[in-house]
C-alpha cells in the first residue's frame, strides 16, 4: 500500500475514525445513562453498563498500543525482556485473554507435545503474535483452529492452522502492511493491524513467520523463534 | 398505550446492548440484529414502529437494508434512522435524498437520540392517522366489497362488504370468513390464503360464491392481498367484485368515444327515442347494492336547477332556441349553462355531457 496516495491515507484516517467512535459512543451514551438514569436501571443493568465501559475502553486502548507498538518497531524501539516460561501456562494466558475474538469458543484446539517445559524467551511479545494470529484464524474461518505448539533445544515453534477462506497468492506480502486488508474479507470487520504486530514482534525475537495458504481451504502460520537468547 | 418497539441492527454487539439498554429505560422496545440480512428478516417478522441502523455494517451495509425495505409494503413506511460514524455531508445528503428520515452521529447525547426517535414516532403516528381517515373515507365510497382479515376473524369492513353479506358490523365480529362461504368454496382459498399469511404470495384471486344478504349464493370474484402485520400475525385485504358486470364494464370507454365523435362530426343531436336506448347501451355497472343516490360520484345536486332543466332538455334532444324558448331565457344563457354542465362533467362537448347524463343516471327521461 502506498501511503503517499492520498486515498489510501483518506482510507486510513476513515478506518481510524470509525474504529474509535463506536467506543467512545459506547463510552458516553453507557456513562450518560449511569448518571442520568441510575435509578431505574436495576442491578444487572448496572453491571451490564459498568462492563460495556470497560470493553470499549479496552478496545480504544487496545488499538492505540497496537498503533503505538507497530511505530516502536518501525523505530526499532521495541525492548526485549527474555525469562523462562512454562508452555501451559503460556497457553492458559493466551486462551484466558478476555478481549480476543476467540475467548472461550470451543473451536480452538489445542496440541501440544510436551505442556511441561519450559522455554526462554520475551513473554510479552510471544504471546501478543501468537494472540493476533489464532484471532485472525478464528475470525476467518468458521470451523476449527488449531493451535500446536512443541520446544526443542534450540526453538519453540508454533503453528496456526485454519480451514478458512485463505490467503491469495498475490497479497502474501502486502497483507504486513499495516491497515491493509484484503479485498476477499472487506465484509469481515477488522482495521489491518493484526499480522503487521504479529509480524513486528516475532521480528524483534529473531524468528520466522511463514505463511501457507490456499484459496478457500484454509492457512497454516509457522513461527519459529530461537529460545537460547 | 402499549410500548413502541425499534429495532436495532448494528453489527457491534456492545454498541447494540448499550443502546437497547438506553431504549428500555425510556420505555421503548428494543430488538436487536446484529447484521444487515437479520436486521430485514426481523423488520419483516416484527413490523417494529422504527428501525435504528447502522451505515458501516458488511456484506449488506444501511443503505442496502434501506432500499430493501423500502420495496416492500409491510416495511416501507417504518420510520427509518442512520447511526453513522461517518460525518461527511454527502452521505447525509444522499441518505436524505433516498428518503431516510434521520441522522444521528457518533457519538451523540441520549437525549438527543431519544429526541429524534420521538419525533420520527409521533410524525409517523399523524400520518398514520390522517391515513387511515382518508382510507375509510374512500373504502365507504367504494361499491365493492372491502375487507380486512387474518384468514379467519374479519377485524375491519367497509359499508359495502356488510351490503352485500347483509350482517352488521357487530355480526361481522362474531363470524369468521369461512361461514361466510360454503366448505367447498373455502377448500378453493384456504391454499392460497395461508401462502399470502406466510410472505410466500403477494396477492391471489379466485372466483367463489359467497351467501348474500338475502341467503342465496352470489358469484365474487375475491382478491387477496397482504396488508400489514400486527403483533406477529399477517393481515389480508380481500376486495369483491362481482362477476356478472365483469366484461360490460371492460368494453364501453373505447365504444363510447367513438360514438361522441360520430355525432359530433354529423352535428346529430340525440331524440327522445335514441337517448333511452344510448340510456340502456352505457348503464352496465349500476351496481345492485348500489341503490343509495347519494354515493354516486356526480349526484344531482351539483347541477344548479336551470342547469338540471337545461341538461333534461337537451337529453330529450332540443336544439338550443326551443330550450331558450321552453325556459324562457335566452340563447346565450343556455349556452352558458351547457359550458358550466361541461365543465362540471369533465366533458368536451354537449354530446358527452348528455351521455355522461344518461350514464350515471342524472336525467328523468
Amino acid at each position: 500500500m502506498d501511503y503517499s496516495s492520498p486515498q489510501n491515507i483518506g482510507q486510513i484516517i476513515s478506518s481510524l475514525s470509525h474504529e474509535l467512535r463506536t467506543p467512545i459512543t459506547i463510552l458516553s451514551s453507557n456513562l450518560q445513562l449511569l448518571k442520568n438514569k441510575h435509578l431505574q436501571m436495576d442491578e444487572e443493568m448496572r453491571s451490564e453498563s459498568f462492563m460495556l465501559c470497560e470493553e470499549a475502553l479496552r478496545s480504544v486502548t487496545g488499538f492505540l498500543e497496537g498503533i503505538h507498538f507497530i511505530n516502536l518497531a518501525n523505530k526499532n524501539e521495541v525492548s526485549k525482556n527474555v525469562s523462562a516460561i512454562k508452555t501451559d501456562e503460556f497457553i492458559e494466558k493466551i486462551i484466558n485473554n478476555k478481549s480476543t475474538l476467540f475467548y472461550k469458543s470451543d473451536r480452538i484446539k489445542i496440541n501440544t507435545h510436551s505442556p511441561h517445559t519450559t522455554f526462554n524467551s520475551d513473554e510479552h511479545l510471544l504471546i501478543m503474535a501468537v494472540t493476533q494470529l489464532l484471532d485472525n484464524a478464528y475470525k476467518f474461518s468458521a470451523k476449527d483452529v488449531i493451535l500446536t505448539i512443541f520446544t526443542d533445544d534450540k526453538f519453540v515453534n508454533v503453528t496456526i492452522e485454519d480451514s478458512g477462506v485463505g490467503i491469495p497468492k498475490d497479497k502474501r506480502q502486502s497483507i504486513f502492511l499495516p491497515f491493509y486488508r484484503c479485498e476477499e474479507v472487506k465484509m469481515i470487520s477488522g482495521i489491518g493491524l493484526g499480522l503487521p504486530i504479529a509480524q513486528k514482534a516475532i521480528e524483534r525475537l529473531n524468528g520466522t513467520i511463514e505463511i501457507k495458504s490456499s484459496l478457500s481451504e484454509g492457512t497454516i502460520v509457522e513461527i519459529k523463534v530461537p529460545v537460547n537468547e | 398505550m402499549s410500548d413502541k418497539k425499534i429495532l436495532i441492527i448494528e453489527d457491534d454487539f456492545a454498541l447494540s446492548k448499550t443502546l437497547r439498554n438506553v431504549l428500555m429505560l425510556n420505555n421503548y422496545q428494543a430488538d436487536i440484529a446484529s447484521s444487515g440480512a437479520e436486521g430485514i428478516q426481523k423488520a419483516y417478522e416484527y413490523c417494529p414502529d422504527l428501525i435504528l441502523c447502522d451505515i458501516n455494517m458488511k456484506p449488506i451495509d444501511g443503505y442496502q437494508v434501506f432500499n430493501i425495505l423500502k420495496d416492500s409494503i409491510l416495511t416501507s413506511r417504518i420510520p427509518f434512522i442512520f447511526i453513522t460514524g461517518r460525518s461527511e455531508l454527502n452521505d447525509i445528503r444522499m441518505g436524505l435524498e433516498l428518503g431516510v428520515d434521520d441522522y444521528i452521529v457518533k457519538p451523540f447525547e441520549n437525549e438527543d437520540l431519544l429526541k429524534s426517535i420521538k419525533v420520527r414516532l409521533d410524525k409517523y403516528e399523524k400520518l398514520v392517522n390522517i391515513g387511515k381517515n382518508n382510507y375509510k373515507a374512500l373504502l365507504n365510497l367504494s361499491p365493492y366489497g372491502v375487507f380486512v382479515f387474518d384468514g379467519e376473524t374479519i377485524y375491519e369492513t367497509n359499508r359495502a362488504f356488510l351490503e352485500v353479506t347483509g350482517l352488521s358490523d357487530s355480526e361481522v365480529k362474531n363470524t369468521t370468513f369461512e361461514n361466510l362461504l360454503t366448505p367447498k368454496q373455502y377448500n378453493k382459498i384456504e391454499g392460497p390464503i395461508l401462502k399470502c399469511i406466510n410472505g410466500l404470495s403477494d396477492n391471489f384471486q379466485e372466483d367463489i360464491k359467497i351467501k348474500n344478504a338475502d341467503g342465496d349464493t352470489e358469484k365474487f370474484r375475491l382478491h387477496v392481498t397482504p396488508s400489514q402485520k400486527y403483533s406477529g400475525f399477517t393481515l389480508l385485504i380481500g376486495l369483491l367484485s362481482p362477476l356478472e358486470h365483469k366484461t360490460e364494464s371492460t368494453a364501453p370507454p373505447v365504444e363510447y368515444k367513438k360514438l361522441v365523435n360520430i355525432l359530433e362530426e354529423e352535428k346529430i343531436t340525440i331524440s327522445g327515442d335514441l337517448a333511452h336506448k344510448l340510456h340502456k347501451a352505457f348503464t352496465p355497472s349500476q351496481l345492485k347494492y348500489h341503490q343509495d343516490q347519494s354515493d354516486v360520484l356526480v349526484s344531482k345536486n351539483i347541477f344548479s336547477k336551470r342547469e338540471q332543466e337545461v341538461l333534461t332538455l337537451s337529453c330529450k334532444g332540443l336544439p338550443i332556441k326551443m330550450i331558450a324558448d321552453q325556459l324562457n331565457i335566452s340563447d346565450r344563457t343556455v349556452e352558458k349553462h351547457r359550458a358550466n354542465l361541461m365543465e362540471k362533467t369533465g366533458a368536451k362537448n354537449i354530446v358527452e355531457v348528455i351521455i355522461y347524463a344518461l350514464k350515471n343516471d342524472l336525467v328523468d327521461i
